[in-house]
């Protein structure tokens, strides 16, 4: 299932540097050099580069060069794309790790809160912040935090980034304003999502049975209740993937972090396609990959669902 | 919006309901859920509010919004200037009225036209069946890994800029939830007995698809087109902050933000201002449509 998506996925995104207007070269070259070539010379490019194939030839090849990294030479970086992705790659890693790790862990645990103290001002403010959260663009959220923060109070630096094994201090200073923003969607419509999920299960006739068998409360809550609100939550774990990795297109360009969504924007901006190219497959495939794991942990939630 | 939506629809997903009470109480209950809590209301308040500024904005606008005025650039706020002025003295207050304008044609014909898609392609994949149904959902699978802002971004970058790039780009990125939401419904419609008649009487398949079976995606299918509008006009601000897709001088919330957080050291106003915008037109679509899934969701009936 899992690869048959990947396989969409790949030609979806070959597909799209194909429909770009014009001929496939300008990919390879400046627009201005193939005015200058001649036809024989053209011709002798496209043969190099594999163009003159069918186009599932050229699928064929484009897989098989990926499955060796080979990924294409950026135009504008003058380097390999492959050698580009892994530089940038690491430090959106750590950034969307963390934003999803803290999103998850808070997320879910502000949804239970509220849910278990329904109707309480802490559900009331909590439910309210929530609603605010999911509203505001993280991008918008971030230069506010820079003005506060940095600019006014003086407690972070602007923006930046170091990796956490050259200087842990600096490093966390520099990633805790970014990381608050990437995850503050996420919270938001977790918290949201655990809550309603959470009040729905709580409803349910087995919960009653649980109360009236005297099982203790805890054991109610955690067995009975989180367990299965948590089925729909689990479910737009993928989607949380997705939204990080979107949001991280904003983020590294507000806080000037060099990741791989700074890299997609700025070669948009270049016009340089095989790096957006490579950035979106990598970041689809990893996407499908966490859906993946999502439908495997299934099985442990939801003992229903089997697969064979 | 409930009050003006044809009650039969929404009937129809509970026919119990439908014997035992007459039709315009239900009509009423729905109303009375919607309008009885605040946060719906509020919610089609902002709404309304901020398309009559967007369609008044020439009245209600004190400059017009790409007028510059260099020797007044990076006013403070004052009694002219409302909310200051920006880098090349145009009125911060008038851009962000007529930035409404851009959100909401972004958002109403992006959602118009991946929800028209998409509700074809689900119907097609459900009621069809088979390899038809496999295509359909691979590729929205697929389409669901790209996450939307980096979609909008590859497509923009291949289509250039322009608003109406943006609207198609955005578009192909929200076309997988109205056709996995109708393909879920239709799948579980098809089972009834009233799809099993009309066949029988042979009631020909497009017809049975858009007389039968799409009336009882109606309800949740609002609610989807009216947060995805709130999340269309999210994902919008996003691009024209990177400055990919409308491009300047049109007023963008999101591309004013862009411009003022090169000053925000001096005039904070600038970047914040435009961002309260963002915040309250998704918040009243968010609203709007919390109160739109309670107030037609039937499971919630006598709870609220």
């Amino acid at each position: 299932m899992g690869v048959i998506v990947i396989f969409v996925v790949t030609v979806m995104v070959f597909l799209f540097i194909r429909l770009l207007p014009g001929d496939p070269l300008t990919i390879y070259l400046n627009k201005t050099d193939i005015q200058q070539l001649t036809d024989e010379q053209l011709q002798e490019l496209r043969v190099k580069f594999g163009l003159e194939k069918t186009l599932p030839m050229q699928y064929i090849d484009w897989m098989g060069g990926l499955f060796t990294g080979d990924f294409g030479q950026s135009i504008y970086y003058d380097i390999d794309v492959g050698i580009l992705v892994r530089e940038r790659m690491p430090v959106t890693l750590y950034l969307g790790g963390l934003a999803f790790i803290i999103s998850g862990a808070l997320g879910i645990s502000f949804g239970v809160i509220c849910a278990l103290k329904r109707g309480t001002w802490i559900d009331t403010v909590v439910t309210l912040l929530a609603n605010i959260g999911v509203t505001m663009p993280s991008f918008w959220v971030g230069i506010i935090l820079i003005y506060l923060i940095s600019v006014k109070a003086g407690w972070l630096p602007v923006g930046g980034y170091i990796s956490p094994f050259e200087n842990l201090w600096e490093s966390t200073r520099r990633v805790i304003m970014p990381v608050t923003c990437l995850s503050l969607f996420s919270i938001a419509s977790l918290t949201r999502l655990t809550r309603s999920s959470m009040l729905e299960v709580i409803q349910q006739d087995y919960i009653r049975t649980a109360w009236s068998k005297g099982l203790k409360e805890r054991l109610i809550v955690t067995r009975h209740t989180i367990k299965n609100a948590l089925i729909p939550v689990v479910t737009v774990i993928g989607v949380q993937v997705a939204f990080i990795f979107g949001g991280s297109v904003l983020i590294e360009s507000v806080f000037n972090i060099n990741g791989i969504g700074r890299l997609a924007t700025q070669a948009v901006q270049n016009q340089d396609y095989l790096v957006v190219q490579a950035i979106t497959l990598i970041m689809a495939i990893m996407v499908v990959i966490s859906n993946l794991v999502v439908d495997i942990s299934y099985g442990w939630l939801d003992p229903r669902i089997r697969y064979d | 919006m409930p009050e003006n939506a044809p009650d039969d629809t929404q009937m129809a997903d509970n026919p119990q309901r439908a014997e035992t009470a007459p039709r315009y109480s239900e009509m009423r209950r729905m109303v009375s859920v919607f309008v009885g809590r605040p946060l719906p209301v509020i919610g089609l308040v902002i709404i309304v509010g901020l398309i009559l500024i967007a369609i008044f904005a020439p009245l209600l606008a004190p400059y017009p919004p790409n007028l510059m005025d260099i020797p007044n650039k990076l006013q403070p706020s004052s009694s002219q200037h409302l909310l200051g002025t920006d880098s090349l003295g145009r009125d911060t207050l008038s851009r962000i009225i007529y930035g409404s304008r851009t959100s909401l044609i972004i958002g109403f014909s992006v959602m118009s036209i991946s929800s028209v898609v998409g509700i074809l392609l689900g119907l097609m994949a459900a009621y069809f069946g088979g390899a038809i149904y496999h295509i359909i959902m691979r590729f929205m699978d697929a389409l669901m890994a790209f996450p939307m802002l980096l979609l909008a971004l590859l497509v923009a970058s291949l289509l250039g800029n322009g608003t109406l790039n943006v609207i198609i780009a955005l578009g192909i990125g929200m076309l997988s939830a109205p056709c996995r939401l109708m393909c879920g419904v239709v799948m579980s419609v098809k089972q009834n007995d009233y799809v099993l008649s009309a066949q029988a009487m042979g009631m020909s398949n497009s017809r049975i698809m858009f007389q039968e079976i799409l009336p009882n995606a109606f309800p949740p299918l609002l609610v989807m087109i009216t947060i995805g509008i709130g999340a269309v006009i999210l994902a919008e601000a996003g691009l024209s902050f990177l400055g990919i897709g409308i491009t300047p001088p049109t007023a963008t919330w999101g591309g004013m933000v862009n411009d003022g957080y090169k000053f925000i050291i001096s005039h904070a106003v600038l970047a914040i201002s435009p961002g309260v915008a963002i915040m309250l037109i998704v918040f009243g679509f968010n609203m709007l449509g919390d109160g739109l899934r309670d107030a037609l969701d039937p499971k919630l009936r006598g709870v609220i």
